[in-house]
């Protein structure tokens, strides 16, 4: 019985190619619903291979602090991600003082606060309004991230009122890509522009800021233009191995807990968490866009169904003859699911083809970068196959219990 | 050595008023390597006969043992298996799949019992040799005559070396030329050991057989053993006109003599039309022949 699926897998495609309009038609609704799955999983997918690129850029180890508490509560429904999400950016419960704690750790090679004021930036081409960074003069060896022209201030510095650009703002702000020296004005200083940053490895939907579009200045004098006001927005630090980052991090948790009057109303994690609470949330909206987007497979699957039972009828015939020379009902069966799988799958490749059109041309107009990858193809590959299986099925049975002498006399 | 039982077999449709008797306690007993013709009007129930046997259907009342087997009550899938193993079935209407081509109609059954592939095409090869259609095997259906069809049937039905043969009507949509052919093939195939169950309208044919059946109304009226060569006695009663014999060929061609017995196109012949005949058949392929 076996040796026959082949021959059954052959015969399945002879017919597709034999009417290849019907065939598409047929596959439609299995094409869009692929394309729809595939093209979700593999734009989250990309989301969290740039978090995660990004991420590694500034190591795994980078212990993070920042305002809010996760809420552990264990479950790990969308909901609670949510929350979880949500809780990282409420209003900062952290201040100067800690970062001064963290600084002072043990351990800890580079650290630095990141202090956030908003305002209006005045330069020469125009007014932009801007939050601006106040970060310590470690932040680009905390971040692993080297300038592309000019140096980072420095606190000796005796002009306080200097900054260091991101790559976006160069051109948007300056109108040259290399604005040294240029100046801007800002809370009602001159700052000059004293460096401007390579360009961060930024990811969408990341929950640490987009550093390329951010203008730095020392975080004394964010402090003194707001009288030290300016929210501390999250404090970034380094061990000086990464062995031990875990018992820092354990450290800087207990400091900071004493220091908040025994209120545990902030996080210590290290980067990796971070990007697992991401992905644990990107995993929940994906997967409940994906079953939503494979709503369309189900009518897809209808369409095979249909198709197929109307194929059946007009193969009574055939079905008789097989039937008398010596097929069991089971192999007609087979003959018939085998067809309706063959026929879903080839929607499910065009449907594949397809994603990889879209994707191309979703990562070249926005700045999401869609990942196709291999576990992305069998998802598509065993949704196929089970929609060509559970609608073929029907038709199938129909099938297989025709009556031979009915079937034969048919016309 | 008797392979087919039938015992006080009937089949039944329909329920209520609107029941049609197709087989009306008929009981028959062949033997193996027997040549049976079955003749009837149409509706007299050879048919379903052919289909009972070949276990395409279940009879409603009585036991039928096949191979000394009772097969009444086997389940669906067993049957196929039997019919499968057991009977190759020969059509009128071919009834070859019209999307396969001729090499892979005639492996199809084989593919059913679960032979490999290249055994498969082998034996396939080997049968349409047989039957004389190695050269076409790579045709489909549609791009050969019917007589061609018929012989590609026939391999089909042969593949898995049936001990039954039942053809229904093999010959009744071949040409003259062609029926003689297919005729031939059986005759070959009922020598080399196979039982053959055929059935007709022409009485001609009864020259292959050694034992004709007459059905009528769903009942066997009269079975009748007939030397091979000759048109069986009743059956010749439906002839209308005999030819003399005129030419050496035709003596030589022995039992396939057949076709000089068929009448020639005649004035007259209309008026020689008698009851019990099909003249219809007749005056079709009369009026093919004028064409």
């Amino acid at each position: 019985m076996s040796v026959s699926y082949r021959e059954d897998i052959f015969l399945a495609i002879r017919t597709i190619r034999k009417s290849k309009l019907r065939s598409f038609l047929t596959v439609l609704g299995i094409i869009i619903g692929i394309v729809s799955v595939v093209t979700i999983v593999s734009v989250a997918k990309g989301i969290e291979k740039q978090i995660s690129g990004q991420i590694n850029s500034t190591g795994k180890d980078l212990i993070v602090v920042r305002p809010g508490q996760l809420s552990k509560s264990g479950s790990n429904s969308l909901i609670n991600s949510l929350n979880e999400l949500s809780s990282i950016n409420s209003v900062s419960s952290l201040s100067q003082a800690d970062v001064n704690s963290v600084a002072n750790t043990s351990g800890i090679s580079e650290s630095s606060g990141i202090n956030v004021i908003n305002g209006k930036i005045t330069t020469s081409q125009g007014t932009y309004s801007k939050s601006v960074l106040g970060t310590s003069d470690q932040f680009p060896d905390v971040m692993n991230q080297k300038l592309a022209y000019g140096e980072y201030f420095d606190s000796a510095s005796t002009n306080i009122y200097q900054a260091v650009i991101g790559q976006n703002i160069a051109e948007s702000f300056f109108g040259e890509s290399i604005p040294l020296g240029q100046s801007f004005t800002f809370h009602g200083q001159t700052f000059i522009v004293r460096g401007i940053f390579n360009k961060f490895s930024t990811a969408p939907l990341s929950i640490t800021a987009d550093y390329n579009n951010s203008i730095f200045i020392p975080y004394f004098t964010a402090e003194s233009l707001t009288n030290s006001t300016a929210p501390v927005y999250e404090i970034l630090a380094k061990a000086s191995s990464a062995n031990n980052a875990s018992s820092i991090e354990k450290q800087i948790n207990k400091n900071l807990y004493k220091l908040h009057g025994d209120q545990q109303d902030f996080t210590v994690m290290q980067q990796s968490q971070s990007l697992a609470i991401t992905s644990g949330v990107l995993d929940s909206i994906t997967m409940l866009i994906a079953i939503i987007a494979g709503i369309s497979l189900v009518v897809g699957g209808v369409g095979i169904m249909n198709v197929t039972l109307v194929s059946i009828t007009e193969r009574t015939k055939e079905i008789g003859i097989r039937k008398s020379i010596g097929a069991t009902n089971s192999q007609i069966l087979i003959q018939f699911l085998i067809e309706s799988s063959v026929l879903s799958l080839f929607g499910g490749l065009l449907g594949v083809i397809l994603s990889f059109l879209v994707d191309y041309i979703i990562g070249a107009t926005t700045s999401l970068s869609p990942v196709i990858d291999l576990p992305i193809l069998g998802i598509a590959f065993l949704l196929s196959l089970s929609v060509g299986i559970i609608f073929g099925s029907l038709p199938a049975f129909k099938a297989a219990r025709k009556d031979p002498i009915l079937a034969l006399r048919y016309e | 050595m008797s392979i087919i039982e039938l015992n006080d077999v009937s089949k039944i449709y329909g329920f209520g008023d609107a029941t049609t008797v197709a087989l009306e306690e008929v009981s028959l007993t062949i033997d193996e390597n027997e040549f049976i013709a079955v003749m009837g009007p149409s509706g007299s129930g050879k048919s379903t006969l052919m289909n009972v046997i070949g276990l395409l259907d279940r009879p409603t009342y009585g036991k039928y043992m096949l191979n000394k087997r009772s097969v009444d009550k086997i389940r669906t899938n067993r049957r196929a298996k039997i019919r499968r193993d057991m009977i190759g079935f020969v059509f009128q209407s071919f009834n070859l799949l019209p999307r396969l081509t001729v090499l892979e109609n005639v492996a199809l059954p084989l593919a059913y019992k679960g032979v490999g592939l290249k055994r498969r095409i082998k034996l396939a090869e080997n049968m349409l040799e047989r039957v004389g259609m190695d050269d076409k095997k790579y045709f489909y259906p549609n791009q050969l005559s019917s007589g061609q069809i018929q012989c590609v049937a026939i391999a089909r039905a042969l593949i898995n070396t049936p001990k039954i043969i039942i053809a229904d009507e093999p010959t009744g949509n071949l040409d003259t030329t062609s029926s003689r052919l297919i005729m031939e093939l059986f005759s070959d195939i009922h020598k080399t050991g196979s039982t053959v169950l055929l059935v007709t309208h022409n009485p001609e044919i009864t020259r292959y057989a050694s034992r004709v059946v007459y059905m009528r109304d769903g009942a066997v009226v009269l079975d009748e053993n007939s030397a091979i060569g000759d048109i069986a006695e009743t059956a010749s009663k439906t002839i209308y006109k005999k030819r003399p014999r005129k030419t050496i060929d035709d003596d030589l061609a022995g039992v396939s003599a057949i076709m000089d017995s068929i009448p020639q196109k005649s004035p007259n012949k209309k008026a020689s039309v008698k009851k019990k005949s099909k003249p219809g058949r007749k005056r079709k392929n009369n009026a093919k022949r004028k064409k």
